[in-house]
């Protein structure tokens, strides 16, 4: 089987879906690139990070939208072209601009099947998520926590190529809006990806350890740093479920029960800093609903309650990594 | 300084509209529908019947009607926060729009939306909405949609005064623009952005330069003429249904109530709306106007008020018996599935 | 698939929750129709007899319940389908159906049903147990798949849509997941249907974690040369590979390499000095008192079975293991002593109604002393005036007449408490405790103010007689506003009865005694007594309350003749 990058595979997504269905609507900053340009040059860049490249060419302007920096213009067409009829995927370049566009998302296109008695909203808004490249406090956030809190909206944040493409077909092919995370780090990060066309149903983890003693749950970036660590012990004899949930909302809680049923303990690793966030929420399934399993307490393993700090080194530390997991899992063992 | 400078003149002579009985009856039914609907819903609301807020129309029926009079269910329009004029003339059922303001899971939006949110998407009207500056991009999308549809339909949105100042109805305006998209803007100056006056908030004190600023025609109207906003509408449709990318009508009306239902109004001199009731209303000028032409009749007009004013009481009658929402009605449409 | 019936163990009345298939009275290839009698079902207090409702489609297939069987409302009895349905689909409607249905012992066989009920009940129940019993706590004897058999079914369930966890245990277990119902996610097979349909019992992971010592080890172990098992069974065993020398495959450790090393023993952690004994205790979950006691009688913590919650081990368990330990070194095998008798549903049903009673209800008692010679003096004369056929009056009859008229007359006493209020009843509903075989019911008078002494005689014999024949009706045993219990017969001089809730008061009748007792004009005479003790419920009848229906009652059955008419 083909060995395809992320990035790759979210490109191959978004072509095989314009091809497939004339509806699906591109719209964006740069999605092309190169309009009004000395150059003539149009598909200049194909997005910032490349993931749509090619698509203006073979599909045309009407249908790839090139646009000024006007965040709340851009979300808000997306919102009118999909009550319209359309399945626009909109691109908001980092996750941290949504500042400007939130009401679009928050109290538009999350409330509108709802106060409107079941009007059809089929978006996808795609963006970059993600520290580790001293971008700075406003271009390194990773917000699924935020977003996962919202009722109305589905939100999707893949670790790897095979599932980025699967989850990105099935976003558009969704009657929801859904919410798309791209985590920078990952986009030259290379597997085995099918040629053709495959969903992944939301909702649905995947266990990318196996283990006995503890349960790890990671999504994004830090699915990496949770399986170093379970690799690292496991050659102690210490195994552990790393469980990637791939869908922050709806997420796999029956996946996590299970498998916390089954060990008694519970990391929970996390790009965000805990409070109100994604740890905490895992936490709180656990404890709510697997309690007497419970043979310690659930340790989430987060950035401190700050800001994405520039400096590589200050980064570092802000960033959980395997030594910080394996503290945890350490810790659980550790409780009686 | 005033923002209000823009009055189109009233016209010397009156001629015939060139429009049909059937269209001039028509147009009448659907402001005197928006004017009862509003004016029944200022005495329920007082006695309580009505949950959260309401904004009423009464006063601007010439400019919602004037403008979705052109508009078929193909087009599509968006509204602000006070909606229920436009979501009459763009031709929304009276009855189930009252249910919906009642809170009935028979409304238009089955009890889950009311005054604030009232929609039906498939009559194109996509909804009032509670953010102001919210509808103007979401227009730009339907407007995108329309454009490759290539069926010479377009998207329309309602902006206030006040929403003439939100950085998203600039966003919209521009993107409109760059996309040439078949949008048009109508500016509906009612003198007042909730408790402040047009004057203060505007700047440049002038809308009509900001718009033209972003290189959209603008087409002057009154708002308080049928005729005036609907011959605007007719021209600004000429340019934006065959392509020629968004354009706007700017016009001044009043609004008669509060910003809300149970604003005091303080700002408002006394008097100020007894006098626009009396001299400037846009019912009482079509009515005079019909007299001057001739193309229809008082007597029909009085009919189509009673017809009117019959609905109006049957709607309120069946909305007050139409059945609550049930519990499970809660956790419906959150998603079409999770 | 085949048109298939299965008959369910029906609910008769809201509080059945399970019954005992006593006796079918069908067989395979039986056609039923309207009437026929299909099974005997006993519950907490009788045993009636299910009934088909109408002309039933197919003939019986199979009889699934076995008598004994203790089962939940709901649960399939038997299957009837086609004569010419294929067994393959009785089978797979039956294993879908069956899942891990709890089995109780089998009640002692229970006297045959008498004569059949007369209500025809409904045989397809739709609602399923609402409060199912606990599932029996014996752990199902594995079943040993060959390594064919487990590869077998992996290839099947990899082809099943299943959430990770339920795949591996499912795999692990053998457990053919394409026969299950899923109803997880997108209707996926979840760990919940492998154990509600396929009998997995869920247990937390036992595998032992390497102890402290050992995680070094385990961690050098890693950069030694040595094959997959030998690697695992050495860390196991706390064994250093680096010692030991490779004959394997380019030289790598093998098993048997490691084999001189290995001696046999069952337990792992037998090659564990003492010195690291501890440290494998920590392991385990033990209170300090419970791990000191273990010490002290020599017991390694691995060895006790934990009862405490979350598998902790505690001091009963350890002594439980010593008692054990002596009884073995005891040397003769032990004596049974006793003899164990199964809790049949009835047994269960008092003891949990009466504990209740006795926990929640604050009860207090009032005593008075009934002086009988008129009544008694009375009854004789009824009694003479009756055929010679027709059944004696009893003192209880009267006594029972009397209480009926004392709570007309005190209907603050004729009372139920609710958490909504107190029910207060003009009708007095008298429940009579009658003794049967293996426990006590106690079956209703309705309206007994209304009934003469002779129709209450009657009635409560008709209900002693069906209450020990296991005939009462659900309606005959239910609302009861008060009780009256008598002990008289057996010689008991006073008592005090348990309040049956939600009723407010219990009237517990003693034995007639003769005492003697001062005249008014001197001297000393003697009086037919019976000591009546009134249990209340503080809750809703206070003292005052009491003592007035007691002085009612007095009155009463001191004056007769206000009994009759």
């Amino acid at each position: 089987m083909p060995r395809k990058t992320f990035r790759e595979a979210i490109n191959e997504a978004l072509h095989l879906e314009m091809e497939r269905d004339e509806t699906v609507l591109i719209i964006g900053e740069d999605v092309s690139g190169g309009a009004g340009g000395t150059s003539g040059q149009r598909d200049a860049a194909g997005g910032v990070f490349g993931l749509t490249k090619g698509l203006l060419p073979r599909f045309g302007e009407h249908r790839v939208i090139d646009t000024p920096i006007s965040e709340a213009a851009i979300i808000g067409a997306a919102n009118g072209a999909a009550l319209a009829g359309y399945r626009p995927v909109a691109e908001i370049m980092f996750s941290d601009f949504i500042g400007v566009c939130f009401d679009q998302i928050l109290n538009q296109a999350a409330k509108f099947r709802y106060m409107f008695g079941g009007a059809k909203a089929p978006l996808v808004i795609r963006m970059t998520v993600g520290a580790g490249r001293s971008a700075g406090a406003q271009h390194s956030q990773t917000i699924h926590g935020l977003l996962s809190a919202i009722p109305g909206i589905k939100v999707l944040m893949p670790s790897n190529a095979y599932d980025a493409k699967g989850l990105l077909l099935q976003a558009i092919r969704d009657d929801d809006p859904v919410i798309f995370l791209e985590h920078k780090m990952l986009f030259n990060d290379a597997c085995e990806v099918p040629d053709g066309d495959y969903t992944i149903p939301f909702g649905e983890g995947v266990l990318v350890r196996e283990g006995e003693h503890v349960t790890i749950v990671a999504m994004g970036q830090m699915v990496k740093v949770a399986t170093a660590a379970a690799d690292k012990l496991a050659k102690e004899g210490i195994t552990c479920d790393v469980i990637d949930p791939r869908t922050s909302s709806p997420l796999d809680e029956e996946l996590i029960l299970e498998s916390v049923r089954q060990t008694g303990r519970l990391v929970v690793v996390d790009e965000a800093p805990v409070r109100c966030g994604f740890a905490a929420d895992v936490a709180r399934l656990a404890a709510e609903k697997a309690f007497s399993s419970l043979r310690a307490p659930v340790l989430p393993v987060t950035p401190p309650h700050t800001p994405v700090p520039f400096a590589p080194e200050l980064e570092r530390l802000y960033l959980p990594d395997a030594a910080d997991v394996e503290k945890a899992v350490r810790a659980t063992l550790a409780h009686s | 300084m005033s923002t209000r400078t823009k009055k189109v003149a009233a016209r010397a002579e009156v001629q015939a509209s060139g429009l049909s009985q059937e269209a001039i009856i028509r147009a009448y039914r659907q402001m005197k529908t928006i004017r009862e609907f509003e004016e029944r819903l200022h005495i329920e609301n007082a006695t309580g019947a009505i949950p959260g807020f309401t904004h009423l129309y009464s006063g601007q029926e010439a400019v919602a009607v004037g403008a979705c009079e052109h508009l078929t269910d193909k087009d599509f329009i968006i509204s602000t926060h006070r909606g229920h004029g436009h979501c009459i003339a763009k031709g929304c059922n009276v009855p189930a729009m009252m249910k919906e303001i009642f809170g009935s899971r028979d409304g238009l939006n089955k009890g889950k939306g009311g005054s604030m949110h009232i929609a039906d998407i498939s009559k194109g009207m996509l909804g009032a909405n509670g953010i102001v500056g919210a509808g103007q991009p979401i227009a730009v999308g339907a407007a995108i949609a329309c454009k490759l549809r290539g069926e010479g339909s377009v998207a329309l949105s309602f902006t206030g005064d006040g929403a003439s100042n939100q950085g998203t109805v600039f966003e919209a305006m521009n993107m409109a623009v760059v996309l040439q998209v078949p949008k048009v803007f109508m500016f509906e100056n009612n003198g007042y952005s909730e408790h402040t006056g047009a004057s203060y908030g505007i700047g440049c004190d002038d809308i009509v330069k900001r718009i033209e600023g972003f290189g959209i025609p603008v087409f002057l109207a009154d708002g308080f003429d049928f005729f005036s906003i609907y011959e605007a509408m007719a021209k600004a449709l000429d340019v934006s249904r065959k392509g020629g990318g968004p354009t706007a009508i700017y016009c001044e009306t009043i609004r008669y109530f509060g910003h809300f239902e149970g604003d005091p109004q303080n700002y408002r001199a006394k008097g100020e709306v007894q006098r626009y009731r009396e001299e400037e209303d846009c019912l009482i000028k079509f009515r005079r106007r019909m007299e001057q032409t001739g193309e229809v009749s008082m007597e029909v007009l009085d009919q189509v008020d009673a017809e009117v004013l019959a609905l109006i009481e049957s709607s309120v009658v069946a909305a007050k018996r139409a059945p609550r929402p049930l519990p499970e009605d809660l956790l419906t449409n959150v998603y079409n599935s999770y | 698939m085949s048109n298939i019936t299965p008959i369910r163990m029906p609910q008769w009345g809201l509080e059945m929750t399970e019954g005992t298939l006593s006796n079918w009275h069908i067989s395979v290839g039986d056609r039923l129709s309207k009437g026929a009698e299909i099974a005997d079902i006993e519950t907490a207090k009788i045993v009636n007899a299910l009934e088909a409702s109408q002309d039933m489609a197919g003939v019986v297939r199979r009889l699934v319940a076995n008598v004994g069987d203790t089962l939940p409302v709901g649960a399939l009895l038997a299957v009837l389908a086609d004569a010419a349905a294929p067994d393959a689909d009785i089978d797979a409607f039956i294993a879908t159906e069956l899942g891990e249905v709890p089995v109780a012992p089998a009640a002692p066989a229970p006297a045959p049903a008498a004569a059949p009920a007369p209500a025809a009940e409904p045989v397809a129940v739709p609602q399923p147990a609402a409060a199912a019993a606990e599932p029996a706590p014996v752990a199902p004897a594995p079943v040993q798949l060959s390594a064919e058999e487990l590869a077998r079914v992996t290839e099947i369930n990899s082809r099943v849509q299943a959430s990770p966890v339920a795949l591996r245990l499912a795999n692990r277990q053998g457990i053919d997941m394409s026969v299950l119902q899923g109803s997880g996610r997108h209707g996926r097979v979840s760990v919940d249907d492998l154990v509600e349909q396929a009998g997995l019992v869920l247990a937390q992971s036992d595998s032992p974690l390497p102890a402290a010592d050992n995680k070094a080890l385990m961690q050098s172990n890693t950069g030694v040369k040595a094959s997959p098992v030998a690697l695992r069974l050495a860390n196991r065993h706390g064994i250093d590979l680096r010692g030991v020398k490779g004959t394997g495959r380019h030289g790598r450790v093998s098993v048997e390499d490691l084999e001189a090393l290995l001696q046999p023993q069952v337990r792992c952690d037998a090659q564990v000095v003492d010195a690291g004994q501890a440290e494998k205790d920590a392991q385990f979950r033990a209170g300090p008192a419970a791990r000191r006691l273990a010490a002290e009688l020599g017991f390694d913590l691995s060895e006790l079975v934990p009862t405490g919650p979350r598998d902790v081990v505690l001091k009963d368990d350890v002594r439980e293991a010593f008692r054990s330990a002596l009884q073995g070194m005891a040397g003769d095998p032990p004596v049974m002593d006793h003899e164990l008798i199964a809790l049949t549903p009835m047994r269960k049903a008092i003891a949990n109604s009466l504990t209740q009673s006795k926990q929640t209800i604050p009860h207090f008692y009032l005593t008075v002393d009934l002086r009988m010679d008129a009544l008694l003096a009375l009854r004789e004369k009824m009694n003479a005036r009756l055929a010679p056929n027709q059944k004696k009056l009893s003192v209880n009859d009267f006594i029972m007449r009397a209480t009926a008229l004392a709570l007309a007359e005190v209907p603050d006493a004729n009372v139920h408490y609710t958490e909504q209020g107190i029910k207060r009843f003009s009708s007095a509903h008298l429940c009579l405790a009658v003794a049967i075989d293996g426990g006590l019911v106690t079956p209703v008078i309705r309206n007994a103010e209304q009934k003469g002494v002779h129709a209450l005689a009657k009635e409560a014999a008709g209900l002693a007689g069906k209450a020990r024949d296991r005939a009462l009706k659900a309606d005959q045993l239910s609302g009861g506003t008060f009780t009256v219990s008598n002990l008289g017969m057996f010689g008991i001089r006073q008592f005090d009865a348990v309040i049956n809730p939600p009723q407010g008061g219990i009237l517990a009748v003693g034995s007639l005694r003769r005492e003697c007792y001062e005249c008014e004009e001197g001297g000393i005479g003697f009086q037919s007594v019976i000591t009546v003790t009134m249990s209340c419920d503080h809750r809703v009848i206070d003292g005052a309350v009491g003592a007035t229906f007691l002085g009612a009652l007095r009155t009463l059955v001191e004056n007769p003749y206000s009994l009759l008419g």
